[in-house]
């Protein structure tokens, strides 16, 4: 009894038992105090990815107050940090929060994603007071009601807090059983983890990232099958954000996963007779361009607040109209990507791809397509590094800038390679590599960005040259923009240099030969490590 | 952590009634506090409805935190303790006495204790013992209740020179004036004019009143079931000064 005492701060219980049912079984033995119950209605937020919940946090509305908290048994649990607002008024984006310590934990545990509504119960609470002959209280316990909706008739689910006192240990191990002996039970999964699966909501962890279940022996085109299968789902899990249009992620990680896919079928040539590789490319590159437009504003668009301080004051009112354009190119944009989605011929050619993908086909073999693909890929990694090393040894400081995108497309295809098949390299050394790898195409990603907004915004001057308007202002803060943005870039040519150095070390270029020159033997000693371990 | 003691060499003063209040008050203002009653009748927590803690066997290893921590006892306001008194505490002088610096033996245990709470409220038995001596080394603030009667200047003042033959601090010595009866002259000549040799009373008077002897049968602080009852008034103002008092020091 006394280890029960310990580990039991609450319990569940029946929530069809009555509270006079519950009285009945504790009257003999204690006194009871009931409190007037309290009603409460509390509505909760998340994203999309469910950063917040994973962030083992949760941020609710409720009584004028939205408070972010720890997530303790799926339920309320201390306060982290609150701020008097209304349930009208929360804001779909941190960036929208007032800036404080709500807005900097919140930007942490949901990025740029949007706070999205997740569920809204109603609580009844009534707390117990336990008396013994005194009438002195010796145990207390918060009964919590939980309805799924506002005006639920019944409860879905009932928490008992206990609130022992200190000295009355005996009293509140006698409570406690008798609790047991009315069903109470150790709490497996709190309120809002019942509710989310009874809705068939379940949070669940969200990522590009995730594992295709791949073998060494596997072939060529069962690897890929596996790998594109995966990503076609992630990309149609984000369909409905799109359309829906939720926040910019949702596109950005659908437009990755149409990307992954078409390097899967360009990073191993073969898997397909080349006409069926061929048109498989076009489609998904298809799916892609269909979405350009839309993700060149959202980037533009989420920039805002960054070029809004690169510029003096003065010249910021024309940044204004530069946006207000942008905001109204992106409406018409927007139209047409979910115009395009919502097309039943989108739908069709999806359906027929999904199909395709989702078992073993029946087109010709090629010269790769049944050998075992874990060879085959490390020695594609390999030979991709020493493209890069390469380069870098015949690189100059002033070398154009073409040698950098060609660096920078090396990268990517490295990258994905390292990345879709992770699972057959050997995983200490892979994630040497993958380090420096992202700080090398994080530079490179930058410098890219610098050159497409400097066009991105000469071809707007351009077009509005033409039209009416403050001509002198706009060109200003637009020459200003251009200006900067050049500066930044030429900031991240010099890092590059550093970075790329790094990532063709002696000791990066040991880490890759030893992942890819033998991996049937590196992954051989890794499984038999793990074994033995 | 601070230690305020509710004390006076006679019995039957309002000694209790004030513990029971300004503690209830501590924890009305959010301090942690801790009630001890060091009174063998156990009147201050019979006003909590807490009893006596079984049998505290006051042997010299039980006299430590540990033996203490065991029997505190919550009360029904959370933050707020109690250590109930026990009739073995009649043999607290002798145990005291077997111990080496046994002046300063309830401070350290104190000490021990005051990482839980913000403040420890002693109430005392009457009469000067060991024990006593142990509660003014201990105490950052000694509130002593006054009966302004001819006689009460005489007890005050066997206190004063008490303090100052062992070399106590008189400035932690808080009188106030309690169970003072409004139409009584005697009464009403010592309020005011006793404050003129003794400048540290505190300004507020309680009255006697039968609502102190019905605390005994509500079994709780007035303070908390009659709020708007002229003697709860007198000890929220009470309190107030002593508070005040206390930060000064």
């Amino acid at each position: 009894m006394e280890s029960e005492r310990v580990t039991w701060k609450n319990c569940q219980i029946s929530a069809e038992l009555e509270i006079e049912g519950l009285c009945a079984a504790l009257e003999p033995t204690f006194g009871l105090r009931l409190s007037e119950p309290i009603r409460a209605k509390a509505t909760f937020y998340d994203t999309f990815e469910w950063g917040l919940w994973f962030g083992e946090s949760l941020l609710y509305q409720s009584g004028g107050q939205l408070r972010l908290c720890e997530r303790d048994h799926d339920w309320i649990g201390d306060l982290r940090c609150a701020m008097p607002m209304g349930a009208r008024h929360v804001p779909r984006f941190v960036r929208e929060f007032p800036v404080g310590d709500l807005r900097t934990e919140l930007k942490r545990l949901a990025g740029i994603r949007s706070l999205v509504r997740v569920a809204r119960l109603s609580i009844r609470e009534q707390s117990v007071e336990l008396l013994n002959d005194t009438e002195k209280t010796v145990f207390r316990f918060d009964l919590t009601d939980f309805f799924a909706d506002t005006d639920a008739p019944e409860p879905f689910y009932r928490l008992c807090h206990f609130r022992p006192l200190r000295g009355y240990e005996a009293e509140a191990a006698r409570a406690i059983e008798i609790l047991r002996t009315l069903g109470a039970r150790e709490i497996s999964a709190g309120p809002l983890a019942i509710f989310f699966h009874e809705r068939g909501s379940t949070p669940r962890r969200y990522t590009l990232r995730p594992s295709f279940d791949l073998r060494t022996d596997l072939s060529v085109r069962e690897t890929a099958r596996r790998i594109i299968c995966r990503i076609l789902a992630l990309a149609r899990e984000n369909e409905t954000g799109i359309r829906e249009d939720i926040d910019t992620e949702f596109l950005h990680d659908y437009r990755i996963c149409m990307r992954k896919i078409r390097s899967v079928l360009s990073l191993i040539k073969g898997i397909y007779p080349d006409e069926k590789t061929t048109e498989l490319k076009a489609l998904f590159a298809s799916y892609c361009e269909m979405t350009n437009p839309l993700r060149d504003l959202d980037v533009y668009l989420l920039a805002r607040d960054e070029y809004a301080e690169m510029l003096p004051q003065p010249l910021r009112p024309s940044l204004e109209e530069i946006f207000r354009d942008f905001a109204k190119e992106r409406r018409r944009a927007l139209r047409k990507v979910v115009r395009h989605l919502g097309s039943a011929d989108y739908r069709a050619s999806m359906d027929e791809v999904e199909r395709f993908f989702s078992t073993s086909t029946d087109l010709p073999e090629t010269e790769v397509s049944q050998k075992p693909a874990g060879p085959l890929i490390a020695k594609r990694i390999y030979k991709r590094y020493r493209r890069i090393v390469k380069i870098e040894r015949s690189l100059g400081s002033d070398s154009p800038d073409d040698v950098l995108h060609k660096v920078r497309i090396h990268c990517k295809k490295l990258r994905y390679l390292m990345e879709f098949f992770s699972e057959l390299l050997p995983s200490g050394e892979t994630e040497q590599i993958e380090k420096q790898l992202r700080r090398l195409q994080t530079c490179l990603g930058r410098f890219n960005d610098g050159s497409v907004q400097q066009r991105t915004l000469m071809d707007y001057w351009n077009r509005k040259r033409k039209e009416p308007c403050d001509h002198e202002a706009l060109a200003l803060s637009i020459g200003g923009l251009i200006a900067l943005l050049n500066h930044g870039q030429q900031a991240e040519r010099n890092r590059f240099h550093d970075t790329l150095d790094d990532f063709c070390s002696p000791q990066i270029a040991r880490a890759v030969k030893a992942a890819c020159l033998d991996p049937a033997k590196s992954a051989d000693d890794s499984s038999q490590n793990s074994h033995a371990g | 952590m601070r230690i305020v003691s509710s004390y006076s060499i006679k019995g039957g003063v309002g000694k209790t009634a004030l513990s029971v209040n300004l503690a209830y008050a501590l924890q009305q203002a959010g301090k942690r506090t801790l009630l001890v009653d060091l009174d063998p009748q156990g009147a201050a927590a019979f006003f909590f409805r807490v009893s006596p803690a079984g049998k505290f066997d006051m042997e010299l290893d039980d006299l430590t935190d540990a033996g203490l921590r065991r029997n505190i006892r919550e009360s029904d306001y959370p933050g707020l303790d109690i250590l109930p008194s026990n009739l073995a505490y009649r043999n607290f002088d002798l145990v005291l006495d077997r111990m080496r610096k046994s002046r300063k033996q309830l401070r350290w245990l104190l000490d021990e204790l005051g990482t839980d709470y913000d403040c420890i409220v002693l109430d005392c038995p009457p009469n000067i013992t060991l024990l006593s001596e142990n509660v003014f080394r201990a105490s950052n603030l000694i509130l002593v209740p006054v009966i302004p009667t001819t006689l009460s200047e005489r007890t005050l003042e066997q206190l004063f020179e008490f303090f100052g033959e062992m070399g106590l601090p008189t400035e932690i010595l808080v009188p106030f004036f309690s169970m003072a009866q409004k139409r009584n002259r005697i009464h009403q000549d010592t309020i005011a004019h006793l404050p003129e040799r003794f400048p540290m009373f505190l300004s507020t008077v309680i009255p006697f009143t039968v609502e102190v002897e019905k605390m005994g049968l509500r079994r709780m602080p007035v303070l908390a079931y009659g709020a708007s009852l002229p003697i709860a008034q007198a000890y929220r103002a009470l309190c107030k000064e002593i508070q005040e008092r206390w930060d000064k020091t």
